[in-house]
Order: structure tokens, then sequence, then C-alpha cells
């Protein structure tokens, strides 16, 4: 195809382009530099934007060593973890009492804050630091001195649901079981109000759940209920018509990292298995279940060591004639296809993982690569959620 | 549910916590609680009267009233489905009538009217579109189609109250709930009042249109006289959400059935241009349909009426003026924003919250400080506790030269006095504020003359939102001095009619007002030359109005600033928070990861460089550094491996013993420094700064590309 640009035109073109004073230069000089811009002091950081640091970045292969974290450093179980991390050998720097600080530094704006509660606003807390001591702090001032009633949302909890804000809107007077009837109870008394304190309303339990989303914004909207919050994505929703308050801590994120698996690189590894299981049939949910629990037995008796990887783990993997049998017992497959159908979409999403393939099947192990908690407690929600209270 | 004494537990999904005291639901605690807040509040503590934020809180409760009652009234509305009280704009919901009363009529006539000759009839449909920039508005047709009208004194003979359904997107995942929500939205309304008991065995599915074809031949049966029989509307709300198929199902269910049952389908578009509905929808459903379209007014010309006529009004006078900067702010975030009424709401509130910030505002109404006279408003200021706030009021209420030693001596010698040249000061504002206004509306006037007469350049290029910020700060000279030359070049007859029309803009305002005398006069100057002048080509007069209105503008169109005490009754330039409406969370993350000793409170802060050594670092900054060192792409164990060193050195600084340890406790170490990795990137990785991938093993990628500085 012949180009509509001749080739002085072309050149006419870039020439132009060159020509624009500095910012041409300046970029072509940075891109020229690569990585070297800060050893360069000609350019500063004025010359060199985020956006160019993006584009930087993009334009080539990123190297990285070959080493591999899981495979040189043994990941810490739990209890490692609970009992090194406060045993350090001197102070660190801005722990406890530069933490304590700051958060005395807030307790002043508490007062403001409740009176734009009661003013009618919602409010929202940004800033880096956990904020919930601040935030129930703020929870406890307003059941106390601006008479209303409280619900603290434990929304970072990765099993908090629709159901939990229900069971504790029934501890209301009068029993409310739904936003209607809530709106009911607040006029039925003069002057009543509800606060939510929602630690973390962009938490992804609450983030991929429309439902408990659904719920919050009818009770949000009704007349007399204010939602005070806290946000800590920094791509965390942006909501206008809410108030914002920066309420940096540099406190430690305890409390919201409780359920984070110190040998993951994920914080919330859970929930994209989750998301997998929500996704599912209600039979491959059960044939789940079932090849969870029979792990976690198996583990139990192997002395609860876990394996670290697939090759390790053909002690406490499943063989898939084993579970075969098993689903037929349950009624949950009666054939092979069907079996293999409804593990498909876990293996797919590598929720079970599969070793020793051997021909026709024979031999076959399966896996579910969670750590013993972390499947346990995935369990136990899909349990509840089976047999609901 | 528990809760601990001293935190609130963070294992259980949801804590309650009841109210203070329940006893207490009376009256008596009516105004307690925002005392307490109130009493503990004080952003001006050094020179604020004890206990001024409790009256000042009052006095900003009835201001916002005020102004809140000038822009809106209440009214409780049955509808939505739920007993919502739900407010309708004043000024907007005048603004909105022309619109409303369109719509109502156009429901009301969807089945007299109907083209002759098409192979079908087809089924009225009405898209609002815009619907969402003001949350009363569907609210404000619902509730006059459900009840009489009366008041549409054309119609001899109004129609009935029409029944009502909405359906939301969240009912109607399928067609059988959207129609069973269609139906039961009708036909849980009983005709004649009384419920009727159905038996499931023998009567329709909820879901069959037939079952409110037999509701409706019951309810036209019953109905008595020569009544027409009511209409059927269904309001789908948040229309964009519904999915397509479903509506084109429930369209054509609907359309085989009128016009049996009169149905009326109003449709509520977010957006503000119709075409959805012909982009969405097939030709087939559309043929089907009889569309009628409407936009709700909205955009800037909404706020400009509603400041018009609450801040630029001579018939309303706020407690609190808003100045240019907060003006500037709601434009910018109306037009940029979110262009909705309740948003430009908030930010009006707001300003009016921070202006009684202030200790000064306490003399907003009167110098009565809140109490019940004079001499204990007196008595009060003359305690020595509040001797900061008088000496600010002094200070601020005369400039330096009176304040300084001359031989008149000080203006005023004693509290009285004091209170008595506020008292002045307010009247003087109150006064010069009107002036202001009634010259600023002369202008527009003149402008408006004088664009219909046909000259274009008379059009200024500020948009009329603009100009009344540009009036406030006093900057509209280019702008009046234009219009006055424009003026003195006007005929004979063209200065007639732009007497004649300034004359019945006076007339227009309430009689009372000597404000107008000033104008009247003026103009009853100009036209008296005139009427000498009959018949002459070029007069003088045009010429002389024009100075006089030069005159006249310069006088009037001041800067409020140069009154005295304005901070009481103007916010002036004083900036808007913005940051509270529209913040930066990334920014201050990022911020407080690359330097945490910039947020600590200020005695903690002033021996510190702007940049820390990377090992006096909290973790999650030190990682962080890293991470802005890396590329595109982070390895995990290199990470951790040049985290590990970056804590070597911290220890080395910081522990006292310094140096190593024994095997043990190297290996103790190691697993503590892992710990802290691991939390650290987990924070990471909660704040959002981590992307994990699958391209490589242990790899995660970043985020954010920021330059430290």
């Amino acid at each position: 195809m012949s180009s509509y640009l001749s080739s002085d035109q072309d050149s006419e073109f870039y020439s132009d382009f060159e020509n624009t004073p500095s910012k041409g230069r300046a970029r072509s000089s940075s891109r020229a530099s690569d990585f070297a811009a800060d050893d360069n002091p000609d350019d500063g950081p004025g010359s060199y934007t985020s956006f160019d640091a993006y584009f930087l970045h993009a334009s080539r292969p990123s190297r990285t060593s070959s080493n591999v974290f899981s495979q040189l450093v043994q990941p810490l179980s739990p209890d490692e973890y609970a009992a090194s991390l406060p045993r350090a050998l001197y102070p660190l720097p801005f722990s406890d009492a530069s933490t304590r600080l700051l958060e005395q530094s807030h307790r002043p704006h508490l007062p403001r804050y409740l009176l734009e509660l009661t003013e009618g606003f919602n409010l929202l807390f940004y800033g880096l630091g956990s904020k919930r001591r601040v935030l129930n702090e703020l929870a406890r001032a307003c059941a106390a001195r601006a008479r209303a009633h409280v619900l603290v949302l434990n929304a970072f909890q990765p099993s908090f649901s629709t159901r939990d804000v229900l069971a504790a809107l029934a501890h209301l007077p009068g029993e409310p079981q739904d936003a209607d009837g809530v709106a009911h109870f607040l006029s039925s008394v003069r002057r009543q109000r509800l606060v939510l304190v929602v630690h973390n309303i962009d938490a992804p339990a609450l983030r991929t759940a429309p439902k408990a989303r659904a719920l919050l914004a009818a009770l949000a909207a009704l007349d007399g209920v204010q939602v005070a919050a806290s946000v800590d994505h920094v791509v965390g929703m942006l909501a206008r018509r809410w108030l914002w308050h920066d309420l940096t801590t540099l406190a430690p994120y305890d409390a919201e990292l409780a359920a984070a698996d110190p040998a993951s690189l994920r914080a919330m590894t859970e929930t994209a298995a989750v998301h997998v299981l929500a996704a599912v049939t209600q039979r491959a949910r059960k044939l789940f279940v079932l090849m969870g629990q029979r792990q976690l037995e198996a583990l139990a008796d192997a002395g609860n060591v876990e394996p670290t990887n697939p090759v390790d783990s053909g002690e406490v993997a499943i063989a898939y004639d084993v579970l075969f049998n098993l689903a037929r017992d349950n009624f949950i497959a009666t054939n092979d296809t069907a079996l293999r159908a409804l593990l498909g979409e876990f293996r797919d999403h590598r929720l079970v993982v599969t070793i020793g393939t051997g021909a026709m099947g024979t031999g076959e192990m399966l896996w579910i690569p969670l750590r013993k908690e972390r499947l346990k407690k995935l369990l136990d929600g899909l349990q509840q959620q089976q047999d609901p209270p | 549910m528990s809760l601990a004494h001293d935190d609130v537990d963070a294992t259980q999904p949801v804590v309650y916590i009841p109210c203070g005291d329940e006893t207490s639901t009376e009256d008596d605690a009516e105004n307690d609680t925002d005392e307490i807040l109130a009493e503990e509040y004080s952003p001006f503590r050094e020179r604020d009267l004890p206990g001024g934020y409790v009256t000042r809180f009052d006095l900003y409760r009835a201001a916002w009233k005020k102004c809140f009652d000038r822009m809106e009234v209440r009214s409780i509305f049955r509808s939505l489905g739920a007993r919502v009280e739900t407010r309708v704009q004043h000024i907007v919901s005048a603004l909105h009538a022309p619109l409303v009363d369109e719509i109502v009529r156009s429901v009301h006539r969807a089945y007299d009217d109907i083209l002759p000759g098409l192979p079908r009839v087809e089924l009225p449909v009405i898209a609002i579109s815009g619907s969402s920039t003001s949350k009363g508005f569907l609210a404000d047709v619902a509730s006059r189609l459900e009840t009489n009208h009366a008041e549409d004194a054309e119609d001899d003979d109004p129609p009935p109250g029409s029944h009502i359904t909405h359906l939301y997107p969240s009912d109607c995942p399928n067609i059988m709930s959207t129609m069973k929500a269609l139906v039961t939205g009708f036909v849980n309304h009983p005709p004649n009042g009384k419920d009727v008991q159905r038996k499931p065995v023998t009567s329709l599915a909820s879901y069959d249109i037939e079952l409110l074809k037999v509701w409706y031949g019951v309810l036209r049966d019953s109905a008595e006289g020569p009544e027409p029989p009511p209409q059927l509307v269904v309001f789908l709300h948040d229309f964009e959400q519904f999915d397509e198929s479903v509506v084109q199902d429930m369209f054509y269910i609907c359309s085989s059935y009128v016009p049996q049952l009169p149905l009326i389908v109003v449709v509520a578009l977010s957006s503000l241009f119709p075409s959805f509905l012909h982009t969405t929808y097939p030709q087939s459903i559309l043929s089907l349909l009889r569309v009628d379209t409407f936009t709700v007014p909205s955009g800037p010309t909404l706020l400009e009426r509603v400041i018009a006529e609450t801040f630029f009004d001579l018939r309303f006078e706020p407690d609190v003026m808003v100045g240019p900067a907060a003006l500037d702010y709601l434009t910018d975030f109306f037009c940029r924003h979110a262009s909705s009424v309740e948003g430009a709401l908030l930010i009006l509130q707001l300003t009016h919250f921070k202006h009684f910030d202030e200790p000064l505002t306490v003399f907003v109404h009167d110098e009565l400080l809140g109490t019940s006279s004079a001499e204990l408003a007196t008595e009060k200021l003359s305690d020595p506790k509040g001797i900061a706030f008088l000496t600010s009021l002094v200070s601020w209420s005369f400039g330096h030269q009176e304040l300084a030693p001359n031989q008149v001596g000080w203006p005023v010698n004693d509290v009285a006095g004091l209170l008595a040249s506020i008292a002045k000061a307010r009247a003087d504002f109150r006064y010069r504020l009107r002036r202001f206004k009634l010259a600023f509306g002369v202008l527009l006037r003149v402008r408006k003359v004088i664009l219909n007469l046909g000259y274009r350049t008379a059009e200024v290029d500020k948009t009329p939102l603009e100009m009344m910020s540009a009036s406030l700060r006093g900057g509209l000279a280019r702008e009046g001095k234009y219009l006055v030359m424009m003026t003195k070049k006007l005929s004979v007859e063209k200065t007639q009619i732009l007497l004649q029309d300034l004359q019945s803009f006076l007339d227009e305002l309430p009689g009372h007002m000597d404000e107008t005398q000033e104008v009247r006069q003026g103009l009853a100057a100009s036209a008296e030359l005139l009427e000498g002048a009959e018949g002459a080509i070029s007069t003088g007069v045009a010429d002389e109005f024009g100075d006089w209105l030069a005159g006249y503008f310069q006088e009037h169109i001041i800067n409020l600033e140069d009154l005295r005490l304005w901070e009481i009754w103007y916010t002036g330039p004083t900036p808007f928070p913005s940051d509270m409406l529209n913040p930066a969370p990334r920014a201050s993350v990022v911020s407080a990861l690359l330097q945490p000793q910039s947020f600590l409170p200020a005695s903690h802060n002033d021996a510190t460089p702007e940049r820390l050594p990377i090992w006096k670092l909290p973790d999650a900054s030190i990682l962080f550094r890293r991470y802005l060192e890396a590329g595109r792409m982070i390895n995990v164990y290199d990470w951790y491996d040049s985290f590990s060193q970056a804590v070597e050195s911290q220890r080395s600084h910081l522990s006292r013993g310094g140096g190593e340890g024994s095997g043990a406790d190297e290996e103790e170490w190691k697993m503590h420094v892992q710990a802290r990795f691991m939390r650290a990137l987990h924070t990471l990785d909660l704040i959002g700064l981590i992307k994990h991938t699958g391209r490589k093993a242990d790899h995660v990628m970043r985020t954010v590309f920021d330059i430290p500085e």
C-alpha cells in the first residue's frame, strides 16, 4: 500500500515534531537515557512524568532474574508467622508510638465527623494505614453521644455476606428484616438514627457481591441512615456526594490481613476459589466439598505435614477411581463422563490439580492446591451456603 | 454478637452497638445531642467565645434551612412502592412544571388521538431522557398522574387518577418475573378497595396478563358515572439497565393487549439523548410502539436558575451570601462531574457549614450572642474568657488607621458601642448587597434588550454563571463599559424601548423597595428628555442615559469585600474545601509510603529531612521504594532479597547489640524478616499496588509508575 505522505512530507512532518521546543527533545533524551533518567541531572524530574515512565516500561520486555521465591524460600506457616513477627530486636521505625500519635492527632476531628453525620452527610475515609481503631471510636461516639444505633460491618472479612448484615439488622429494636423494615423502624420514633460504620467498603467481599452492595445502597438511601466507611484500595470507587477525609494512620493492617495466608504472595487467595465456586453448579460444589473433606482427612492422617508443591502431594491426593466411587455413592456423578465434566471447570481454574496421569486415567491423582486452614474455611463457608440457618 | 470493652470485635462480621441511652427519646433530648457535639468542636478555639459553636451551629441550621427552603419545599408522596419522603425542588420544580404538565397531558391523551389507518394500535411509550439529574422529577410525574388533576383547567372533565406500577431492573431478570411484577403491581390494588381472596387453583397465574385484563374489566365495570376508565401506567426506572430481550418480550406482550388494556409505558432514561431506544431495539419492536420523547431540563441552565433565584434575587435575602470562590467551584463541579441538583445542594450546604466555623459569624442575625437581651450579650462579651474573641472582633472591625492613635480617638469606647457598630455594619452590608443585586439585574436586563434589538456584539464571552461570579469580584467593569457604549449609540426609538423595558423590570419587583427609587429617577429623567425631543433624529438623551448608567454601575457593582466585617455575611474568596468532594486518595497513599514522616504531627516532624534513608522507613515503604526502582515486573525473590538487605542495615543502625547472633538466633531473625516481608507485601496488595500475573513464576506487576521526587 502506497503511503499517502510523500517521503518529503514525511520528513517535514517529523522535523516539525522534532522542532517543537523542549518537549520533544526532553522526551527523546529521556528515552535515550532509559532507566538512567535519575542519573542525568539535566533532565530533572519535571521533564519525566509517570505517563512517560509507564510507556518506557511497557516499551521493552521486563528483564528479571529467574529466581523463584517459592522454591528458594521455605514458606512460613501461620503459627511461625504469628510467632516471629513480634520478635524484633529493636523498635521498628514508625511502629506503635508513631501510629498512636497519628491516631491521637485524628481524635480532635471526631466531633466534626459526628456533626457531619448528624447533619446527614455520608463520610468516606482514605489514606494509608488501618483506620479500624479510629472508626471504631467514631462508632462508639455515635452510639454514646449522637444517640444513634450503630452497626459496625467488618467487610474486610472474606466471608462477609448479605446474610450477616440481615442478621445484624435483627438486633435493632423491632427486628427489621430488610431495608423497608429499617425505614419503618426509623420512622416509628422521631429523630431515630442508624449509622453504618463499614470497614473497607471497597473490600473484595463487597466488590464482588452485588446483593450485599444493593442492600447497603438501599439502607444508605433511607432518611436517617448515614454511612461512615473506610477505603484502602488506591483505585477504589469514587463516590460523588460523599464527604472524603484523609485519615492516614500508618498503622499496620493487622485485622484486615488476618485472613491472609503468610505463605501466599496474594493477600486474598480465597477469593479466586470463591469466584469459581460461585459460578459452578450445585452438584459441582458438592463434589468440591467432598474432595476437600477427603483431603483434610488425608492430611490429618499424614500428621498434618503439608505438601508445598504438586510433586510431594501424592500422599494426600485422592485417586481418580476412589473419587469416582465416592461421587457415585453420593449421587453426584453416575458415570465417568459426568464426573469429568464436573471436574473440568475446576481444572481449568487450577482449583484441582492432576498429578501422575497414566494411560486411560489409571493412577491419576487429584489434589486441591490450597492450604489446610484455607481449605477448611472455604469448606465451612460452602457448607453454610448449602444449609442456611 | 458482642462488644468488647476496649475495641470492637474484628472477628465478627457485624457488630451492633446499641443507642447510648434508649430511655430519652422524648423531646427534651431534641437539641442536647447537637450541643454535646458542638461544645467539643471549635475550629478556632484560640479566638472563640466559650460555647460559641453551639450558638453558631443553630445559626448555621437556620441559615441553611432558609436557603434550602427557598430552593425546595418538602412534600410527602406515596410513591415508588414505599412511603418515601421525597423532596421536590421548589425552584427546580417550577422549572420542571411545564414539562410535567406536558407529560401528564400526553399520558391522558395517549388513547384519544390514534392515527387512523394503522394496521394495529400502537403501545404508547413516553421516553423521558435525563431523568437522573433530579430525583424528584419522576416522583412528581407519578404523583400528578395518581391524583385527580383538578388543576388542569383546560381539561373540562379531568380524567380519573391513573393506576401506576414501578418496575426496576432488579425486579426483572427474566420475562416471567417482569410480567409478574407488572401484573401484581396493578392487581394488588383491588378495584373496590376490598382485598380479594383468590383461589390459587382456579385463578390465573400471577404473571399472566389475562389476569390484568380480568382485573381491569372489573375496574371498568365498577366505575360509576360517565367517567372514562382509568389508565394503566408502567414506569421503567433506570431503563438502560434492563435486559433488552426481556423488555422486547414485554413490549410485544403488552402491545397485543392494547387498547383493551390502556397501558402506557413511561421509560426513564438517564442519558440526555433519547436515541437509546432507537439504537438498542430492533425495528420490529419499535414498530409496535408510539414513542414520545421528552428531555428534562438540566445542565448549566438549571444551576443558573437556582443560583439566580436564590442568591441574586431581590425578593429573597439569604443569611449568608455565597462568594465567587464557592460559586466557581460549584459551576465547575456541576458542569464537569455530576450535573445533579443534589450535588449542587450538597456543595451549598457544605459552604454554609464551613462558613459558620468562623467565630465572628455568631453575629449573622443579631448581636445577642445567643442570649436573650442586649445587656446579657454585653455582659457575655465583657467576660474575660472571651477576651481573645473581643480582640479579634475589634481588629477585624476597624482598619489600621482607625485603630492607630489619632485626635478623634477610638471609633468605639465600650462593648455596647462595638455591638452597635456591628449592627450598623450589618445594615450597611444588607443595603449594599440589595443595591448590588439590583444593579446586576439592571445590567443583565440592558444586555438582554440590546441583544434583542439585534446587536450581536453585546454578547459577552462569559456564561451567566461566570457573570455572577465576576460581578461578585467587582470584575464586570469591561462588560459594563461596553454596554454603556452600546447604549450611547442607540437611536431615539431604541432608547425608548430600552427605557420602557427597564421600567417594566422595576415594576415586576416588589413595590416597597427603596433601592429602586434611584433607578426610577434616572429613568424618569431620561424619559422626560426623550418626550421633549420627539421626532428628532439624534438627541443627547441616549448619551446622557449612558452616562447615568455608567455611574450607576460603577457605584453599585462593587467588590463586597470592601465592606466592613463582610466575613460575617459573605463567604467571599474562601476556597471551597474541594478535597472533601474530589479527593486524591492515591496521591495520599503514595506520599504516605514515600514520606511517612510528613504525616506525623508537626512537633515530631521539624527536624526530619525531606528524604529519609531507607533504614529509617517502615517496612511497606522500604518495599515500595524498591518497587519504584524496578521495571514493569518484579521478581518477588529479588524483591525479598533487597528488602532483607535494607532490614540488615536497619538492624545494624538500630539494634543496641548491633553484632551477629548465634546460629539459632540467625534462623529466628531470618524468619522474622520473612514475616515482615510477607506482611508488607500483603499490605501493598491490599491497597492495590500489586497486580498478580501468571506469566512468570512468582512475579508481580507494578500498578503505580509515579516518580519519587
